[in-house]
């Protein structure tokens, strides 16, 4: 059996979550997903929130706690960066699950001396490169490794089912209801459930409980595989002559697509996850991973060949020769008929605006390409949520509730990225503010953006947005002002604004134009 | 375009499901509009300074894929040039109100049928939503960078 190292990255939903959102990383938080505790980290817990409580009962518990939404992708997306500082120093790097990398423990063990000094060399080298904190277990097998990992131990070669002997039968991951009736029927560790005998578990349990009755005797979960290895299921192009220029890429990549989709479809496969190797005649070597969540179709995969090509042909650091070899891997794949379209889906049109976006991103990175949802809020830009193109659009508040003091319509239609400060200046020059009770200290006369000042013809306000002051950090105290400054001549426009005074300050908000 | 205000192009008539924003195209300018051309049938391009020869290439592409290019700023060799002056708001007083309509006068100058400058008035946001009849009757004939306003 092999031996495997593995890196498990505690809670690491809770941890992706953070990051994304900004949190502290000793704040407790917990990660929910309809409305139940899934994850909670270590500050949560020692307050007793535990995975499986309610979102209110979590929060009743640990008041001050962070709650994060549930998202796999973006899980598995925050934690590319980790897998990656593990391939620096590994390799036959295997994420098992965001959170969750496996290698083959002997190449690094061997090169580092021991496992020991391997297992310190990847937590360094994973909290140097992404700041997770990470534990590494060694043990034969993946569910040995991964249980060790759990509790930071080098279980000796051979000593896996001594290993698992004492622990607490509800380790068995994913099988709630198993677990449930050995502990009724007085089986309260691993190693008394192994000590079954193997025919009887699988005769009365089933095929599953005899899975799991192989993985608490510390072997692999299947038996040894009958079957025959797998076919290598990558294409090859070896362009002759070689590929310098993006007509030509794109010719190459429309008949590798389609002959990668046809050797996937011969084995009722689709991919999800394409490698695009390059070599050149100089021996620079070009990789790049492709992830996307729906299979690939043949268009698909020869769109993302081509668009990779042309990254790297038209890229700031074009390779210095021709491509000589072409090699499209599929790295993960999925059952073929996870391929067939809804026959109501999309259109053509639609595929047609997915496939510029997907380009898009392919140039400028994910975050390129936003798509706008409305969602619930009283500013002009609150009432708007951004995401990439890809991920779930969900509005970061619910658009459908009222939401008292709304600035009214229409709404601005420039909205500054930048804050622009403003002075509001009185009659007198004196500049005008807002009391704590929500009132202006005088009349708006005159308004300075940019050092140009105009006069004020109308104005109304100040509208007050007091939002989420029952949150510590994340309450605002806001007022806003709509102004209307005097035209210059008479072709001119007439300048609306929206300012916005907080912490003392005027800034401009949003421009009516 | 990062400071659009997709709220207010919401309430101006725009799809914001069917949009897609890229708010910093950077150096990748033309491979992006040329990228959108390709899946897109409307296109706004905000661009500080175009090459001519750029203008040129991406004006002949879209006009290929049948989508329309819409500038915000100066582009060489426009079909129609339109700009606004003269606006007014109204519903705002002296401490009470808040903006309700914008009335402006759009002036419009192009080449081919379009060529001869036209002026209209009206009113562009808070009143009746805009509809291409209000575009149609400023030209003789219909330009297609006129007919695809939204």
């Amino acid at each position: 059996m092999t031996r495997l190292l593995v890196l498990w990255c505690p809670d690491w939903p809770v941890v992706a979550a953070g990051t994304a959102a900004g949190l502290a990383v000793d704040a407790p938080a917990v990660v929910v997903s309809a409305n139940q505790v899934v994850v909670a980290n270590a500050q949560a817990r020692r307050d007793g929130v535990r995975p499986g409580l309610r979102r209110r009962e979590a929060q009743g518990r640990c008041p001050d706690i962070a709650v994060l939404q549930a998202d796999v992708d973006r899980d598995a997306r925050l934690f590319e960066p980790v897998a990656a500082a593990v391939e620096e120093l590994a390799v036959g790097v295997e994420v098992v699950a965001p959170g969750v990398v496996a290698v083959p423990a002997r190449g690094p063990s061997g090169y580092y001396g021991s496992e020991e000094a391997a297992a310190e060399r990847l937590i360094d080298q994973v909290a140097i490169r992404t700041g997770a904190e990470a534990q590494v277990g060694v043990a034969d097998g993946l569910f040995a490794a991964t249980l060790a990992a759990h509790r930071g131990l080098i279980v000796p070669p051979d000593g896996s089912a001594a290993f698992l002997a004492p622990l607490d039968v509800r380790e068995l991951p994913d099988r709630p209801d198993l677990v449930d009736l050995l502990r009724r029927l007085g089986i309260p560790t691993l190693g008394a459930f192994a000590a079954l005998p193997h025919t009887d578990v699988t005769s009365r349990f089933g095929a599953d409980a005899g899975h799991a009755h192989r993985l608490a005797s510390g072997l692999e979960q299947r038996p040894p595989s009958r079957r025959r290895p797998p076919v290598d299921l990558s294409v090859t192009h070896i362009p002759d002559p070689p590929i310098d220029r993006v007509d030509a890429a794109a010719f190459a990549s429309r008949t590798l697509g389609e002959r990668l989709h046809s050797v996937l479809a011969a084995h009722g496969l689709a991919c999800t996850r394409l490698a695009i190797h390059a070599s050149t005649a100089n021996g620079e070597d070009l990789v790049r991973l492709w992830r996307c969540a729906d299979p690939l179709t043949p268009s698909g995969i020869s769109d993302r060949v081509r668009w990779q090509l042309d990254g790297w042909l038209r890229g700031s650091n074009r390779p210095s020769a021709g491509i000589t070899l072409l090699r499209l891997e599929p790295e993960e794949t999925v059952d073929g008929h996870a391929l067939q379209l809804e026959l109501w889906q999309g259109g053509e049109q639609t595929s047609r605006a997915a496939r510029a976006m997907v380009h898009v991103q392919g140039l400028l990175g994910q975050e390129g390409v936003l798509t706008p949802t409305l969602s619930g809020g009283r500013g002009p830009a609150d009432q708007v949520t951004l995401t990439p193109w890809g991920d779930e659009q969900t509005p970061e508040s619910p658009p459908d509730h009222p939401w008292p003091g709304r600035l009214p319509s229409p709404a601005p239609a420039t909205i500054p990225t930048q804050r622009k400060p403003a002075t509001v200046l009185d009659r007198d020059g004196g500049e005008v503010g807002v009391t704590g009770r929500f009132t202006l200290t005088g009349q708006p006369d005159e308004v300075a953006v940019d050092g140009t000042s105009r006069r004020v013809i109308a104005w109304a306000g100040p509208w007050p947005a007091d939002e989420r002051w029952w949150e510590k950090d994340n309450g605002r105290r806001r007022a806003r002002l709509q102004v209307l400054l005097a035209e210059q001549s008479e072709v001119e426009n007439q300048d609306a604004l929206l300012l916005v005074r907080e912490n003392e300050k005027w800034s401009v908000e949003g421009v009516y134009d | 375009m990062p400071d659009l205000g997709v709220l207010a192009a919401a309430e101006a008539g725009m799809a914001v499901k069917r949009t897609a924003l890229v708010p910093h195209p950077g150096g990748e300018l033309a491979a992006v509009v040329a990228a959108l051309l390709d899946g897109f049938d409307l296109v706004a391009v905000a661009a500080n300074r175009i090459g001519d020869p750029l203008a040129r290439k991406l004006s002949a592409r879209a006009r290929n894929r049948g989508a329309a290019l819409i500038a915000v700023g100066p582009w060489p060799g426009a079909e129609v040039e339109l700009s606004v002056a003269r606006g007014r708001w109204s519903g705002l007083g002296v401490g009470h109100g808040h903006l309700t309509s914008h009335r402006v006068e759009v002036r419009a100058r192009g080449r081919g049928a379009a060529a001869r400058p036209r002026r209209t008035t009206f009113t562009l946001r808070g009143g009746t939503p805009l509809t291409p009849s209000s575009f149609e009757h400023m030209f003789d004939a219909n330009t297609p960078a006129v007919r695809s306003e939204p």
